[in-house]
């Protein structure tokens, strides 16, 4: 299974990556079921995805998240409107607040990723190819104005997040062993804006990515409905 | 199964390449079309032919579709629907009348807090400020007897074109609370943000220059106004759909003091 080290660098792998790749690690770890169970999680989440940085496109960048468990499952689907026709990263953060513009600690008038996650806390769920794991489906991510849909054993999805963080210095992290996976309050951030819009030195980079691809353009906090 | 997930997100990436505005034209000039659910569009001032069509189109109030670029340029045009029926929507305004209109005054941010966590937000994508604001307004009046007015904030050719911007106007229903210093007008824009947020607050979100919105009550003083601004802002009682039924008040003294049944199901049926 591919280490969580080369999550998000695979982005710009978009047209090339894990078309052969095996899915299968996460279901064969699920044979030994912890008891990781789904109650109490069941029923439906929404998002409102509100722009932010938005100085950056001619559009005001906007979307939907919302997210079905039911029977074992989790479905997510979203959309986003945006002008910029660029692979959106959208992820699911650990932290309960989107981030204002007294997060722009360096006064350079953006709220880059790393100020977010100090109010958005790093990713938990990426919003990628493949829900039952953060490893699979790593850098796939959807792109201009999207739809994206997506589900997943709640089971391999847990058991996932509850395993050992093979990268702790990385934007992405695991669950500690008694967290649930509650959704209510938790934050999803998409990223991504043209090429072409002229960013200052200090707004920083997710790994080796461009300020462009890096930069949250859109936030929205989960309520159950 | 690896290779179909790929597909599948390549493929829907691919629709951010072109849009389509499927509106009736509310004005243009020689390079800029300005449809009536707030989107534009830029043409080619050379391209005559296209440019009397459309104009044709604009003075029958047809029913257009436009496909554009990712630029917004204007890659080719349909009618959908002749004009009539557009015109008809129009006829179905109030007739002339003095009138005061006085909002309902909220009494306090908490309370306002709570209205602006009710606001219906099951909105489908795409659907166009005027509808949702009518809706959230109409709801409020409907079941909880509050009357709110309408935030209109109208972009100059100016700040279109230098910032490519892709809307003319936008609106939301806007809201008066008692706060402790006195009555504070808030705007209520689901959609845009996650509370109720002052005129300023909320313009800034689509004036990027962060200059203020001049205030206005005439619609003509945005339309042929040299631009010297980036945006005017039109407050308006809660019946005023789009810019249409503001510059027929000014130009026709035709005002609205309810709300039109037919305007309500069109809005429900596009926004919601």
């Amino acid at each position: 299974m591919k280490t969580k080290k080369d999550f998000l660098t695979m982005l710009c792998l978009l047209t090339i990556a894990s078309c052969g790749k095996d899915s299968g690690g996460s279901r064969a770890i699920t044979e030994n079921n912890p008891g990781i169970e789904s109650e109490g999680m069941e029923g439906n989440y929404k998002a409102i995805l509100r722009p932010y940085n938005n100085t950056l496109s001619g559009w005001v960048p906007n979307g939907i998240t919302e997210i079905r468990i039911a029977d074992g499952e989790i479905e997510i689907k979203s959309w986003l409107d945006d002008a910029a026709n660029v692979v959106h990263m959208q992820n699911i953060h650990l932290g309960n607040e989107c981030p204002t513009i007294n997060a722009d600690k360096n006064n350079d008038g953006f709220i880059d990723f790393n100020e977010s996650i100090t109010i958005s806390k790093k990713i938990l769920i990426p919003l990628d190819a493949n829900l039952n794991s953060q490893d699979e489906g790593a850098g796939m991510y959807p792109k201009g104005n999207f739809n994206y849909f997506q589900k997943a054993s709640i089971e391999s999805l847990s058991r996932d997040l509850h395993s050992v963080d093979q990268n702790p210095a990385d934007q992405v992290v695991k669950l500690t062993s008694n967290a649930n996976l509650a959704l209510v309050g938790k934050v999803i951030i998409v990223t991504g804006t043209a090429i072409s819009r002229p960013l200052p030195e200090s707004v920083s980079r997710i790994n080796t990515l461009a300020p462009q691809a890096s930069i949250p353009i859109a936030c929205g906090v989960l309520k159950k409905i | 199964m690896k290779k179909s997930l790929f597909i599948i997100l390549f493929f829907t990436s691919c629709l951010g390449w072109s849009d389509v505005i499927r509106s009736p034209i509310h004005s243009l000039n020689k390079t800029m079309i300005r449809f009536e659910n707030g989107r534009v569009a830029f043409i080619d001032s050379n391209e005559k032919l296209l440019s009397d069509q459309l104009t044709e189109a604009a003075i029958r109030k047809d029913l257009i579709e436009v496909k554009i670029d990712d630029e917004q340029s204007l890659i080719s045009v349909q009618t959908i629907q002749e004009g009539p029926s557009h015109l008809k929507r129009m006829n179905l305004m109030e007739d002339p009348a003095s009138i005061t209109f006085e909002p309902t005054v909220i009494p306090g941010y908490s309370e306002a807090l709570k209205l602006f966590n009710r606001l219906n937000t099951n909105w489908v994508r795409s659907s166009e400020c005027s509808n949702r604001a009518h809706i959230w307004a109409f709801e409020e009046f409907k079941t909880n007897n509050l009357k709110s007015q309408k935030a209109f904030v109208f972009f100059t050719a100016s700040y279109i074109n230098r910032n490519r911007f892709k809307w003319w106007f936008h609106v939301a229903p806007l809201f008066t609370i008692k706060e402790n210093s006195g009555l504070e007008k808030r705007v209520f824009d689901v959609m845009f943000t996650d509370r109720p947020v002052t005129i300023k607050e909320w313009t800034d979100n689509f004036v990027f220059s962060k200059r203020p919105c001049k205030l206005t009550t005439k619609f003509s003083e945005y339309d042929v106004n040299p631009q010297t601004e980036d945006c005017y802002f039109i407050i308006s009682p809660m019946y005023y759909w789009t810019p249409t039924d503001i510059s027929n008040e000014e130009t026709q003294n035709r005002f609205k003091r309810d709300f039109n049944q037919g305007e309500i199901r069109a809005a429900y049926s596009e926004a919601f």
